[in-house]
């Protein structure tokens, strides 16, 4: 074998290794199967409305609330404080973007069970494994908390607090979506500037 | 034969390794595929999502797997069903099981978030017969109108 044929027989077993290595310009799951299963699959990463609620009355900032519906019902009703990355545009753009913005928690929604449940797979097939899903979506929002009433005589302290809250995260989603959008998103703005400067951040 | 390797040393020393690493990485069942975006096609566009009567219009050997949670009931039991819980759906078997069979395979469960999950999972790996078993009441439609309150007036910090 001349050194030609040599370095035919080589690049020909290049051209073969290359030809089975899918070489796809998008991106694919960093983590194993099996690790991505135990994570989905955890209990903890269903939060329930009130949870939910919580975090948004108490205007906690190492959260990320990521509403995946489409920009039209975004506009119309979001939760206060929410970022909009529609489901179909989710890989359009870099995940790392938008999951790993430095916040703690990513707290997907939806309308139900579906589109959310899809996001929080897909962040931890990409490794953040920070990610969480309002369980029931909107559909559940408006149920337990726009709806929420108290018909009772008597009302204990724990149950009192859990309307409390109910109460001052429906002002406040009231409030935002009834403003018009202009304004809508010079309020959310103002939000986030006074929640950076109160962690001591700089502008 | 010491001619043929002394002749083609090079291929086999350096070549044929990879060669054979690639070949049972790109056949192997339990990693997942690139191109994340084109898989998880189906469920942007719905079409991954089946009800009853369209799961039994369908063509080839129905394989139901009923994830194993809130005792969920299967209304396709008159195919091929297999209860698996969901931490051990991935277990090589099951994975076996699911590429060999000839015709889709449908995802039951209680909790439609569950099912969504698993099916990331496995159409991620490469599986396009994955189907998920929904009735319409998944609630991806908003039932309720948000009714503004023009009198709102936030107090802006």
């Amino acid at each position: 074998m001349n050194t030609r044929e040599k370095f035919s027989a080589v690049l020909l077993s290049l051209g073969l290794i290359l030809a089975l290595i899918p070489l796809s310009g998008n991106r694919s799951f960093t983590v194993k199967p099996h690790e991505m299963l135990s994570e989905v699959i955890d209990e903890n990463s269903w939060l329930t409305v009130d949870q939910v609620a919580k975090l948004i009355v108490a205007e906690d900032s190492t959260i990320q609330i990521i509403d995946v519906r489409s920009p039209e019902e975004f506009k119309t009703a979001s939760l206060p404080g929410a970022v909009n990355i529609p489901y179909n545009e989710l890989l359009d753009r870099n995940p790392s973007a938008y999951l790993g913005s430095g916040k703690a928690r990513n707290i997907f929604y939806s309308n139900g069970d579906l589109d959310a449940n899809y996001a929080l797979a897909l962040a931890s097939g990409f490794g953040f494994d920070n990610s969480f899903v309002m369980k029931g979506g909107m559909n559940e929002w408006f149920n337990t908390i726009i709806n929420s009433t108290f018909n009772g005589e008597k009302i204990s302290a724990r149950e009192n607090a859990l309307f409390e809250t109910r109460t001052r995260a429906k002002k406040m989603f009231n409030e935002i979506n009834s403003l018009p959008d202009s304004l809508k998103m010079q309020f959310m703005k103002s939000n986030k500037n006074a929640s950076k400067k109160l962690d001591g951040g700089c502008e | 034969m010491k001619n043929f390797i002394k002749k083609y040393g090079i291929i086999f020393t350096f070549i044929l390794p990879v060669l054979l690493l690639v070949i049972i990485r790109s056949l192997g069942i339990d990693h997942f595929k690139p191109d994340t975006k084109k898989l998880y096609g189906p469920s942007v566009s719905r079409a991954n999502l089946k009800t009853t009567a369209q799961v039994k219009s369908m063509t080839g050997e129905k394989l139901i797997i009923n994830l194993q949670n809130s005792g969920s009931e299967n209304p396709l039991s008159d195919y091929k069903s297999i209860s698996v819980a969901p931490d051990s759906i991935l277990a090589k078997a099951y994975l076996k099981l699911i590429k060999s069979n000839d015709g889709p395979v449908i995802l039951v469960s209680a909790d439609a978030s569950l099912s969504a999950r698993i099916w990331i999972i496995l159409s991620q790996m490469g599986f396009g017969n994955i189907f998920i078993l929904d009735e319409g009441n998944t609630g991806e439609t908003l039932k309720y109108k948000f009714r503004p309150d023009t009198m709102a007036e936030p107090e802006l910090k």
